[in-house]
């Protein structure tokens, strides 16, 4: 069993964007097991808290939000899923954000995104990433098992809920979360499908997600699950926002989007939700990462001039 | 089974896209060699040793790679014995490998793990390293491969570091003597010349007598150019090693320099500078004085290009009585590129086209010549400027020019530095060409160098010639804005003291400019409080957009210079503007910025408690006691941050008073955890740069004449450390339990 010392020089690592051994991050994955089957599907958060949408592997832009929110333990953080696919780095990012959680489980919280399975990860890169850097599928495997013990979603003072995607038909109290079985693949229908995959969309009622999974809902759902949940807010992420976060429904839903300039084209910044003690709000931009902040620095620095 | 081959590009870093994931038996026809999911599974039961010695030599091309690059760190986990007795044999197939990526990387390997025996310090650990890791270069460095005889070249200089000295001539030399005797292939011998001058230092003054001058000595009258070429580029490191040295490949050098190939005479420009520092004083001038002059009437455009590049360095590095108006005029016309008188711009000579072609007709073939075929060897880094920066590309003449510009922007400091400040009107039309360059990158270079080129030219010159580009500077694209923002309290330390008193609203107009938050925002820099631009600062280019990335990172160099300006200004216009800007930027949106804001708060307690004027003390610590009971945990923090950073800097720790630190003790009971989290950090740090003041004091017999420790000033912290200890957080209670105990509490 590793200690807090081998952990923290793994963060260390994992800081400095090189990856893992295997055995270490079979032995991570491990105590992340333990942390991750006591929480809840609807686990509580306190306030003070950061939230964050998609980060996708884009690990120099998550560098980039601790830089601008502050570093975990410092601030706690809420990450709403989908760490992995798309980018570059998505062991290195996804390892990160599992060691903070094993190393300071009450300083953050890791929720599912879709992309956190293991038949996306086989189309959208993390498997090929997996497979390149350690040579085996086997840390592709330890990865995809923690997954499955991922919470479904977070409920901060009770007033603030946070989901991957949206609402499902198939769920109106926050009690109906709290009794799935959510310890499997993600299924490709059904009340766990639809909190990570459905969108907020300007219709009346539910409608169908052109995405092939999940629901289309409007502001009436919105208001009657707030209501009848007694929440203010509803947080969520899965969709791009060109400017990092969304407000719909009268303020009742926000998306927050945490991977600028997207798949490293798509020119979008990034927004962070800082959430103080007391609740208030505040968003904070951020953009991509320079490239003089991107790959490992030179060890020994080329001269600005010479004297 | 995969037996396709791995191209050096899979192996490579990140590809990131989707595609498909090669799924569970899911095969196209045409991935019929792809491996199976299974022939990619590896048995989780292998414990790391067992891995690599089955991976490191198997089948799959990706998996060998993989657990090569395992080898050093296996070895070190698994011990010395288990290394020596498993792993250190693999690497004799390893370096057979049909993949040359694989062949490669076990370069890096093997120096890693000579370095691991040499940290295990035995004999029989040194013997190992000796049979069976040093070896196994031999064979590398022979490789056919550029790429990998490249790497196997620089890890064996790094293992020879490891090889005592006795066994270097049987273990090391005799590697590089083989390849430098092989008549029949021309590539070893240009591998050999590289690794005598890179393994010279740790070879020393006899054995590069005995052997290495020698072989290079003969290895410059090699019938191959390209051999003469690698010579010409590899003797600087020799001639470093012993006087004796330099004197027998002086004249080596000097045949070298008259070569009929321009391609070998440019290898002699470009070594020119670091080789002229690795002699006497004496021969720089004597010898190598008049090779400059013979380079620069050198028919090859090439080789004048080449000495352009080295020329700034060269001059730096001449006594001064030889820095004459002539060879300053030899400088400064680099940077006047398009005059017709300009010395390298006559378009006679030998160029790339005549591949290394020689001398005499080389007059034709530079005019069919590309410039931008030329461009790798512009490109060289070998003592010029850093490699990367150089622009190429399309527009050749252009770049050719740009290049030229660059490195005397590059050199130029080094060059006023010897000249001096009182030749500042021959440099000072050179200066203004370069900084009003159209070229970003040579602009970038003179921002950084800014104020260099003020602490050599004095407070006068730095505001009449200076601040103007300053000001052009700071109204530029983002990168050379960062080059002068990052020396900014640098250059006003250069500025006379009212010339500077009536700049600092420059400085608030640029950080303004950095905390606008509309994106589009431009630069609102008020030219009328700042003077007219110098006439030759006019065309600059003017108000670009700035990202709101750097916007912050702009906010955050000027914070970690607030120090700095503290102690630059008056205290009358430090209380104006800047305690204002500091109260600004340690209420930031960004924690780095805030956090790097820290550091102007015990300057600025000392400055205004020593003016004592009218309560702008007690006014500041009000305004710092303003984040104590800030509504948020946020400010809370930082202030507890700013406290512990003030106890923690030997130079201004009394500056926490009473006032200060009672409100930085009661932080420990706030109701956030990160609050008190940050608490008990801070706590810890300051209770174990206690213990470690009061050893050192102790073993100095100056325990009891020791200034009251924190602790001791404050005896509420004890209670505070105590009460934390009991924390609801586990985190806080593990570091107060460790911090009380540390103290023996």
């Amino acid at each position: 069993m590793a200690s807090n010392s081998d952990l923290d020089r793994q963060i260390e690592k994992l800081q400095r964007c090189e990856y893992l051994t295997e055995s270490e991050v079979k032995v991570l994955c491990s105590r992340a097991r333990e942390i991750l089957i006591d929480e809840s599907n609807v686990q509580r958060v306190d306030a003070p808290v950061t939230i964050c949408g998609d980060v996708h592997g884009q690990y120099y832009d998550v560098k980039e939000i601790f830089r601008v929110g502050g570093e975990c333990p410092t601030t706690n953080y809420l990450f709403m899923g989908d760490f992995v696919d798309r980018g570059f780095y998505s062991v290195e990012t996804f390892l990160l954000l599992l060691a903070l959680k094993v190393r300071y489980p009450d300083r953050i919280t890791l929720i599912r995104g879709n992309h956190e399975s293991r038949q996306i990860t086989q189309v959208y890169g993390f498997y090929d990433e997996c497979l390149r850097k350690y040579g085996s599928v086997n840390v592709w495997r330890y990865c995809t098992e923690i997954f499955d013990f991922l919470s479904l979603s977070a409920i901060i003072e009770d007033k603030i809920f946070a989901v991957h995607g949206g609402l499902s038909p198939s769920i109106n109290t926050l009690d109906q979360i709290r009794i799935i079985d959510r310890k499997q693949e993600v299924p490709h229908d059904g009340a766990m499908c639809d909190l990570m995959w459905s969108d907020p969309e300007d219709i009346d009622g539910w409608g169908l997600s052109p995405r092939g999974a999940g629901y289309l809902f409007g502001k009436d759902v919105v208001d009657k699950f707030n209501h009848t949940n007694k929440i203010d807010l509803i947080c969520r992420a899965h969709q791009l926002v060109m400017e990092g976060y969304k407000w719909m429904f009268d303020e009742s839903l926000v998306t927050v989007w945490s991977a600028p300039n997207y798949c490293y084209r798509c020119g979008n910044v990034a927004a962070i939700l800082e959430l103080d003690e007391n609740l208030g709000k505040q968003f904070k931009i951020v953009e991509a990462a320079p490239q003089d902040a991107r790959g490992v620095p030179n060890k020994r620095t080329s001269p600005a001039y010479f004297l | 089974m995969w037996t396709r081959g791995l191209s050096a590009r899979s192996a490579a870093a990140g590809s990131g896209g989707g595609g498909p994931g090669g799924g569970h038996g899911e095969h196209d026809p045409d991935e019929a060699l792809t491996p199976t999911f299974e022939d990619l599974a590896i048995d989780p039961g292998l414990d790391d040793v067992d891995r690599v010695v089955r991976y490191a030599t198997g089948t799959v091309e990706l998996q060998r790679l993989v657990h090569v690059m395992m080898l050093s760190d296996t070895a070190r986990s698994a011990g010395f014995e288990t290394a020596a007795a498993r792993l250190f044999p693999l690497t004799r197939e390893i370096c057979r490998d049909q993949e040359p990526v694989v062949r490669q990387n076990l370069a890096t390997q093997l120096s890693a793990m000579c370095q691991f025996c040499s940290e295990v310090g035995t004999e029989e650990a040194y013997k190992a390293s000796i049979s069976m890791l040093v070896p196994t270069f031999r064979t590398l460095v022979l490789d056919g491969v550029d790429d990998v005889r490249e790497a196997a070249s620089i890890h064996l200089i790094k293992s020879a570091a490891h090889v005592r000295e006795g066994d270097l001539m049987e273990h090391i030399l005799s590697i590089v003597l083989e390849l430098a005797h092989d008549e029949g292939n021309e590539k070893l011998r240009i591998t050999s010349a590289g690794l005598l001058n890179g393994l010279a230092p740790r070879f020393g003054p006899e054995l590069c007598q005995q052997f290495v001058v020698p072989e290079l000595v003969s290895l410059s009258q090699d019938p191959s150019f390209k051999v003469r070429k690698a010579v010409a580029l590899s003797m600087d490191k020799i001639m470093r090693v012993a006087h004796t040295c330099s004197v027998r490949l002086l004249p080596a050098y000097e045949r070298l320099s008259k070569d009929s190939i321009w391609g070998v005479r440019k290898a002699c420009a470009d070594s020119l500078a670091l080789l002229a520092e690795g002699v006497d004083e004496s021969d720089r001038v004597s010898r190598l004085l008049p090779l400059m002059r013979r380079f620069v009437r050198d028919n090859s455009k090439w080789v004048r290009g080449a000495l352009s590049q080295r020329l700034g360095r060269f001059i730096a590095c001449l006594p001064e009585d030889q820095i004459t108006d002539e060879l300053l005029d030899l400088f400064l016309g680099m940077a006047d590129i398009h005059s017709p008188s300009c010395w390298i711009n006559s378009n006679n000579g030998a160029g790339p086209g005549s591949n290394g072609g020689n001398n005499a007709s080389g007059g034709a073939s530079a005019k069919r010549a590309s410039y931008a075929s030329g461009g790798d060897s512009l490109r060289s880094s070998f003592g010029g400027p850093p490699e990367g920066v150089l622009v190429g590309g399309q527009n050749a003449p252009n770049d050719f020019a740009n290049n030229i510009m660059y490195c005397c922007a590059f050199s130029f400091p080094a060059v006023v530095l010897k000249a001096g400040a009182g030749r500042w009107l021959k440099l000072q039309r050179t200066f203004f060409t370069l900084v009003n360059c159209d070229n970003q990158l040579v602009r970038r270079v003179m921002a950084y160098s800014l104020h260099e080129l003020a602490k050599i030219l004095g407070p006068a010159i730095t505001e009449t010639d200076l601040l103007p580009v300053l000001v052009a500077f700071l109204r530029d694209v983002d990168q050379v804005k960062t080059g002068t923002l990052l020396s900014m309290s640098q250059f006003y330390s250069c500025l006379a003291n009212s010339a500077r008193e009536a700049r600092v609203q420059l400085l608030v107009d640029v950080f303004d400019e950095a905390s606008a938050r509309n994106r589009s925002a431009s630069m609102t820099i008020n030219e009328l409080t700042i003077g007219a631009m110098g006439a030759n600062a006019v065309g600059m280019p003017v108000a670009n957009l700035t990202s709101a990335t750097n916007r912050w990172r702009f906010r955050k160099i000027i914070a970690s210079q607030m120090a700095d300006f503290v102690a630059l200004f008056s205290v009358s216009t430090t209380v104006k503007y800047i305690v204002p800007l500091g109260g600004r930027l340690l209420h930031d949106d960004v924690y780095e910025v805030r956090e790097a804001a820290h550091s102007m708060v015990g300057p600025c307690l000392r400055r205004l408690r020593e003016a004592d004027e009218n309560n702008n003390y007690q006014n500041f610590q009000d305004s710092l006691l303003t984040l104590a009971r800030a509504r948020s945990y946020a400010d809370r923090q930082h202030y507890v941050l700013i406290c512990s950073s003030l106890v923690l800097s030997s130079q201004y720790r009394d500056e926490l008073t009473d006032y200060l630190g009672a409100a930085f003790l009661d932080c420990a009971m706030d109701p956030v955890a990160n609050v008190r989290l940050a608490c008990i950090r801070s706590l810890a740090k300051i209770a174990e740069q206690r213990v470690e003041e009061d050893t050192a004091a102790d073993l100095a017999g100056e325990l009891s004449h020791r200034p009251p420790s924190f602790f001791e000033r404050f005896p509420a912290a004890i209670g505070a450390l105590e009460s934390l200890a009991r924390d609801q957080d586990r985190e806080v209670v593990t570091i107060a339990r460790n911090a009380l105990a540390l103290m023996h509490l």
